[in-house]
């Protein structure tokens, strides 16, 4: 049995805590090849599914926590405060954080932070960044400070590369040495995305693959499964249709879900700078902020379905951000207009002492363009 | 579970059916008491029994279950037995009949008091009245006070647990009350339809569901029926309007016909007019399937689902690798059913002291085995008791437990064997199993797929008992039972009766460490004498005719018959030395009557009884030897004795033959001890010495007093294997398996099982495609039709159909054609399914994709079968090396997590094989024959095509073929005899001894129909008489994996691959019924679509003729007919 708890802490949000590390480590093991057994769960979400038993029986409510496949499910679904626990619903603080994304399923950056809390800066950092940090070091080039921001820039704006194509982009970039590590992030274009005659076809609004669907009058050209794009454009449609697949490949549900889904409204932001004048790079700094310049000006994208704990979490460690003169955190449009009074809470829960403006992406446009 | 009157003493059991002999049927002797016992309906609802039916049956429900003479003797002995242990007790009174121990007497039962005796009326009033079931006695620990339980049962250490901050708990379920009559079931066709059109327009209310359109699965747009619902009336099948339902009904039609859209409908309508159903389906999967879509149209259902440890893990475990399938490994991903399969316990959370190193058993939690103390009155804690858990009734591993008791989830869903599960004794007062429940509660019971349901009922009628190596060996059960109690001193009295059986399973044990070793001997061995009895069923008879029969040639009557005293005689002899307690050469060799033996054999009489006094002798001085050194002497002075007055066959190799009569020796005398133990055991049990899992898996007791004893008595043998763990390391696996039960007979039961206490029991629909073939022994269900479905106005697509032989040449062997099936070792069956494989797949437009666009019907894929996973596994490794089209072709797998992540989308399980009707990007489906078979339907979702079967074409790689280790064909067989005994007309005229006599003789025919089959090897050519019933069940796998293809009434194009199928034909010779599968199941379809009787013959042209007319013309066959010329 581990020892997670602390008396200072509130056991509700111990449970989400310990819940939180459980998804991490069990999505740690589907991706190294392991399939979700119910009778071999890491520790940790053994550990959470028995808090959340305990907090569903004392509440007389449907035990959530015997069914690793229910509520991961229900993880994916719904924010906690909706999952049918009182103790995590409102007036709970955390009652909006959402544990798993919609699609492709894969621990938040919520989740993360969540499971951080309290703990070091990179206590549960994604192994992406990390590998990702590796080549920058191993690049001796002036370049090497650019190298982040390239690689990832690269990833968010082609989910689906052709493979010598990719290679000559590194080789022109001087950094082949990152062709391993993309090749291990991706994976060859899954059966499922073909069509008949071998072909596959390439979403218009993020460039993430089209997968054939049933419902061919929703989506005739297919339907994207990257979360946020579907929330951008709720119809998919074809950027482009691939003949064969050979020598085509995809970044792997982890990397999309990370990196490509909420990339889209930081290139956005990035590219509505660029186009109103502003000099701004993507991931300045190796990834100091998501788009910013020099020391200047640093913007942070955050898709944080709770705004207090984005909040608690920016209280905690600004990051890279703090290193810029003008800090600025921006929260998707949809986000803010979807959850009334995200602002305001996000302000509120904010408690640091280095001063940061929370905007809406399309107001972190107007107030940098000026 | 039914509780014994009381007073009722299980050693003191020959009193009691002396009562119901005596005072009911007027009998001075028990001799009959083993037929009238035995649980036939052709015997106990006989005329003549009509005063002694509810008796009869209540004593076989208190566990007097006399399955033979032994037993008999045995109850008398120990009655007798037990009257002279308590003859001195203070408060003794002797019992109220006197009964001879003398077989001679037929044990004849004398009175000892008069007949209004309290003791005989109390004892008949008993036997006349309805026994109740035991209660549950044990309550829920008190949650708002400690408890604990132990980690590992009574020896580990204590867990604390606290949850006393739960305020409320929910209350327990109200379960459904007892029907004690029901009305019969009326459903017009009418009403269906009406109940589809509801189901359509719940469905169009929600844009988010996916329609069903469940009403032009009954008429078309047009208005015109899809299928017909045909009865028989007089000489013809009529077209009806209504299903009626009381007591048993059988509903065949072919796959597609709209069975399952029949019965959905049926459920969701009588359900939601209150009435209760049980649906028993093939498969787990396809009951949580069921279970989704009945809930998702408001019908309240619970699972019918195994609660042991080994089966939730099971079930759970195979539900993980279909959801696996899914997506990302199963992360974030759920599927139908996933909350009825929960696996980790509630109670874990509250656990407030935990030792040290302490994991709490999630696989195993205590939820019948918490301990907490009595509360006195004085507020104070008392005795400890074992108490339920407290938490049953809000935890979610308890979720399908709880729904399955509440009175309001009116159709339950699940397996057959599923059915003896017991009710959870959380929510239930009585305890009682599941199919008891089923006759009280349910008013209608559907056995969907009936024919496989039947079968895997037959399998449950073998048990199977470790004889070492596992905690449940009966080596260990030996140990812990008797013999260590003893040893520890927490034993028993000393007691004649426990004394005697520790000696004679002393003797057992020695017997079977003998046996053991020989086997580990011979595991060094590849491929030696011995490897052809692996995975089999052995017994005696099957060793023996190994060295006394050709194998090539089939024997003649004579052969047989002389091959039958052969076998008589060496099981006398080892038995009469068994059984003779001084043992030695003086012993009396009267009994075994050897003039007479050696009359019939045409051997001397002087040199039999030379032969027969060494043999004795020799097995004497076996027996008692001190030094295993000795055995082989032994072993060498009895083959030489036997072997010299009945030489084996010609031909047999001397050290084969020596192995061989060693290992006979071995299994006889094991299989002998055994079997003169089992009555000791039942005595056993009643002691309270032993439990029932003495018998080993199989039925369990409850099922077993509820239905007939084993027509065939506990025709017994020996199993063996050897296993590979991970590491490499070889072990021996060796099981005692005899008849128990008959199983399948709960099917034809369920509806009247409660008649002797007065309760009418639920109408039994049994339906399937393959459920009516006479000839087949495990799939024919003996009941008449009484509803045909059609399928109407789709032009008999059928006759579109195209069955080919299509032998592959052998690349290396010129002129000869690559077989797989009886290829001989597994190197060269695999190099035969390359061979295939490369045919199929290999070139720049491969066959299979020709197959996929070619005419016949473009669009429709490929189905491979071969026989096993592994043969799976073997076919796409060697396309991912040879086919740049590896990818489309989707292997089906038992375990998804062997399969790497990057490679997933190749795979799927067989239950998750119906998801492929969606996808587009795969050619061909490589499986095993029966994974993927009843129920399992690939469709097209959605377009033109909407419903039709994706596979077009079945290719079969190999001809289907029992495996070694399976008793499906002899297990079928013997349910088949014992069904047709239960159902026999007894002619009303006939008295008790007639009745007797019927059941001998019925017993007789049927141990000698299946030592027949068990000297047999399992091969169509080598079964004789047995070939017609063979191939017929054979053949409705074959059929119903074709089906798969045939569904919504479409043409069917199969390849029979595998040249063993048509040996001859493939080398332009004629085929017969004895050489090709092919031409014998054509001439059992002939056959029956030939029968007399005008009805059987228009089911089974109904059911058959779109098999049967592709086969007739099926291509490259040359049939016994066929001209050379044409």
């Amino acid at each position: 049995m581990i020892n997670i708890t602390t008396d200072s802490e509130d056991t509700v949000e111990v449970t989400l805590r310990v819940l939180s590390r459980g998804f991490l480590d069990l999505h740690l093991a589907v991706r190294a090849g392991d399939i979700v057994d119910p009778y071999a769960l890491p520790e940790t979400m053994g550990e959470g599914m028995q808090m959340l038993s305990k907090l569903c029986v004392t509440a007389s409510v449907n035990d959530l926590g015997d069914s690793i496949h229910c509520l991961s499910d229900t993880a994916r679904r719904l924010p906690v405060g909706e999952w049918g626990v009182p103790q995590f619903a409102a007036p709970f603080r955390f009652s909006e954080l959402k544990l798993l994304s919609t699609e492709p399923a894969a621990p938040t950056e919520e989740c993360y932070a969540f499971a951080a809390k309290g703990m070091s800066d990179d206590a549960f950092e994604s192994i992406h960044h990390k590998q990702l940090r590796e080549i920058t070091q191993r690049v001796r080039t002036e370049a090497r400070l650019q190298i982040y921001s390239l690689l990832r820039e690269r990833v968010v704006r082609k989910p689906v590369y052709e493979r010598r194509e990719l290679s000559d982009f590194l080789e022109d970039h001087a950094v082949v040495v990152a062709d391993e590590v993309m090749r291990q992030w991706s994976t060859e274009i899954p059966l499922g995305a073909l069509r008949q005659d071998g072909s596959f076809k390439v979403c218009s609004n993020c460039g993430g693959l089209l997968y054939p669907h049933r419902d061919k009058a929703a989506f005739p050209d297919g339907r994207c499964r990257i979360g946020p794009c579907l929330e951008e454009k709720p119809s998919s449609r074809a950027g482009a249709t691939v003949q064969s697949a050979t020598g085509w490949r995809v970044f792997k549900d982890d990397i999309l879900a990370y990196w490509v889904g909420p990339g889209l409204a930081e290139i956005r932001l990035h590219d509505e700078l660029r186009l109103g004048g502003v000099d701004v790079t993507l991931y300045p700094r190796d990834d100091a902020a998501d788009v910013g310049r020099s020391y200047e000006l640093g913007i942070d994208v955050k898709s944080y379905s709770c705004p207090r704990l984005l909040g608690d979490t920016l209280s905690e460690r600004l990051g890279g951000l703090a290193t810029f003169d003008q800090r600025y955190i921006a929260i998707p449009d949809a986000i803010v207009n979807r959850r009334p009074h995200y602002l305001d809470d996000l302000r509120q829960a904010y408690r640091g002492t280095i001063p940061v403006t929370f905007a809406k992406v399309s107001d972190v446009v107007r107030m940098v363009i000026g | 579970m039914r509780l014994a009157p009381d007073g009722f003493i299980p050693a003191l059991r020959a009193q009691w059916m002396a009562c119901v002999m005596h005072d009911l049927l007027g009998l001075k002797t028990l001799s009959v008491a083993p037929a009238l016992l035995s649980g036939y309906r052709s015997i106990t609802r006989h005329q003549s029994l009509s005063t002694a039916r509810v008796a009869l049956r209540n004593l076989r429900l208190i566990g007097v279950n006399i399955e033979s003479e032994a037993h008999l003797q045995e109850a008398v002995i120990e009655a007798r037995a037990w009257e002279e242990d308590h003859a001195s007790d203070d408060d003794y009174v002797e019992p109220p009949f006197d009964i001879s121990t003398d077989p001679g007497t037929g044990f004849a039962i004398r009175e000892r008091v008069r007949r209004s005796d309290g003791r005989r009326t109390a004892m008949l009033a008993a036997l006349l009245g309805v026994l109740p079931n035991g209660a549950q006695t044990t309550v829920a620990a008190d949650h708002s006070r400690r408890f604990r339980f132990r980690v590992d049962g009574d020896n580990g250490a204590d867990v604390i647990c606290d949850t006393r901050e739960i305020a409320t708990l929910p209350p327990r379920p109200v379960a459904a009350s007892d029907k004690v009559t029901r009305s019969a079931i009326t459903v017009t066709i009418k009403e269906l339809e009406d109940t589809a059109r509801s189901l359509d327009e719940e469905d169009a209310r929600d844009p988010t569901r996916v329609p069903r359109n469940f009403l032009t699965r009954l008429r078309s747009p047009e208005g015109q029926a899809v299928f017909s619902v045909l009865s028989p009336q007089g000489s013809e099948l009529c077209r009806s309007d209504a299903i009626s339902l009381d007591g048993v009904s059988h509903m065949i039609g072919l796959p597609g016909a709209g069975k399952s859209t029949l019965i959905f409908l049926l459920v969701v309508l009588l359900a939601r007019q209150g009435r209760r159903v049980t649906l028993l389906v093939p498969s787990i999967e396809f009951a949580l399937a069921l279970d989704a879509d009945l809930t998702r149209y408001s019908v309240p259902t619970a699972l019918l689902v195994g609660q042991s440890p080994d089966a939730r893990r099971n079930h759970a475990t195979r539900l993980a690798e279909r959801i696996a399938t899914l997506d990302s490994g199963g992360f974030g991903q759920t599927a139908a059913g996933a909350e009825l399969l929960g696996t980790r316990c509630a109670l874990s959370a509250f656990v407030s002291v935990p030792p040290p190193g302490f994991e709490f058993p999630h696989d195993r939690p205590p939820c019948i085995s918490l301990r907490q103390a009595n509360l006195n009155k004085d507020g104070k804690e008392g005795r400890e008791g074992y108490r339920l858990c407290p938490l049953a009734v809000a935890c979610g591993r308890q979720r399908s437990a709880r729904r399955l008791a509440e009175a309001t989830a009116l159709v339950h869903i699940g397996h057959v064997i599923s059915t003896e599960v017991l009710a959870s004794p959380h929510f239930h007062t009585e305890r009682m199993r599941h199919f008891e429940q089923m006759a009280r509660t349910s008013d209608l019971v559907i056995i969907d797929e009936v024919d496989g349901a039947q079968a895997a009922l037959d399998q449950k009628g073998f048990a199977e008992l470790d004889l070492f190596g596992s905690s449940e060996s009966y080596e260990s059960i030996l140990l812990n039972d008797v013999f260590d109690p003893v040893a520890s001193g927490r034993g028993f009295a000393v007691s004649n009766s426990i004394e005697n059986y520790t000696l004679a399973s002393n003797r057992f044990m020695r017997l079977n460490r003998a046996l053991r070793a020989h086997l580990l001997e011979r595991m060094a061995e590849e491929g030696g004498v011995l490897v052809r009895f692996k995975d089999a069923f052995v017994t005696g008879n099957s060793i023996l005719a190994s060295m006394y029969l050709d194998a090539e040639t089939d024997e003649e009557e004579h052969g047989s018959r002389r091959f039958d005293l052969i076998r008589r005689l060496f099981e006398q002899l080892v038995r009469s030395v068994l059984a003779s307690d001084v043992g030695g050469d003086d012993d009396d060799l009267s009994e075994l009557d050897l003039e007479r033996v050696a009359r019939d054999l045409e051997i001397d009489h002087g040199a039999l009884v030379s032969a027969a006094t060494r043999f004795r002798s020799g097995l004497n001085t076996l027996l008692n030897a001190r030094l295993v050194e000795r055995f082989e002497e032994n072993y060498d002075e009895m083959r030489e004795a036997f072997f010299g007055i009945l030489p084996h066959r010609q031909g047999l190799d001397p050290q084969e033959a020596r192995i061989l009569f060693r290992f006979l020796v071995e299994v006889t005398t094991v299989v002998l001890q055994f079997l003169a133990l089992v009555p000791a055991q039942y005595a056993m049990i009643a002691e309270g010495v032993h439990t029932e899992r003495v018998f080993g898996q199989g039925v369990t007791a409850d099922l077993r007093r509820n239905l007939p004893e084993s027509l065939i008595g506990r025709l017994s043998g020996i199993r063996f294997a050897y296993e590979t763990d991970d590491r490499g390391q070889r072990s021996l696996r060796l099981q005692y398996l005899s008849f128990a039960g008959v199983p399948r007979l709960l099917l034809y039961h369920l509806s009247d099982l409660l008649t002797e206490d007065g309760i009418k029991g639920p109408a039994v629909l049994m339906a399937s495609a393959t459920s009516y073939l006479a000839p087949s022994p495990s799939y024919h269900v003996p009941v008449r039709p009484s509803y045909v479905l059609r399928r109407e106005g789709e032009g008999e697509a059928w006759r579109h159909s195209a069955y080919a032989f299509t032998p592959v040449p052998d690349p290396d062997r010129p002129g000869e054609f690559v077989r797989v099936s009886g290829a001989g070792p597994e190197r060269e069956r695999n190099h035969s399914l390359r061979l295939l494989t490369d045919h199929f797949f290999s070139g720049s437009d491969p066959l299979v994709r020709q197959l996929r666009e070619d005419q016949f019907d473009p669009g429709r894929r490929t189905a491979i079968v071969v026989n096993s996973y592994d043969q799976v596994a073997f076919i796409k490794a060697h396309l991912k090396r040879t086919s740049s089209s590896a990818h489309r072709v989707i292997g089906v797998t038992s375990d998804i997590r062997k399969i790497p992540s990057q490679e997933r989308a190749e795979w799927v399980s067989a239950s998750q094989v119906e998801m492929l009707g969606t996808r587009e990007d795969w050619d061909a489906l490589v499986f095993p024959m029966k994974a993927i078979g009843r129920g399992v339907n690939i469709v097209f979702p959605d377009g033109p095509r909407v419903r039709d079967a994706v596979l077009g074409t079945v290719a079969f790689f190999v001809r289907p073929h029992p495996t070694a280790d399976s008793l499906a064909f002899t297990g079928g067989l013997a349910g088949q005899l014992a069904l047709r005994f239960d159902q026999r007309n007894i002619p009303a005229s006939a008295n008790l001894s007639g009745l007797v006599r019927e059941w001998r003789t019925a017993r007789d025919e049927a141990l000698d129909t299946l030592r027949w089959l068990l000297r047999r090897p399992q091969q169509m050519s080598r079964l004789g008489r047995m070939i017609r019933p063979f191939v017929a069940d054979g053949m409705v796998d074959l059929l119903q994996t074709i089906g798969r293809a045939m569904r919504n009434g479409c043409k069917t194009r199969v390849y029979f691959v595998d040249a063993a199928f048509a040996p001859n034909s493939a080398k332009d010779h004629r085929d017969t019924r004895l050489t090709s599968m092919i031409v014998a199941m054509r001439d059992v379809l002939t056959e029956l679509l030939s029968s007399s009787d005008p009805v059987e013959r228009e089911i089974y042209r109904l059911l058959y003729e779109p098999f049967l007319h592709p086969l007739r013309n099926c291509a490259g066959v040359m049939f016994p007919e066929t001209r050379r010329n044409a």
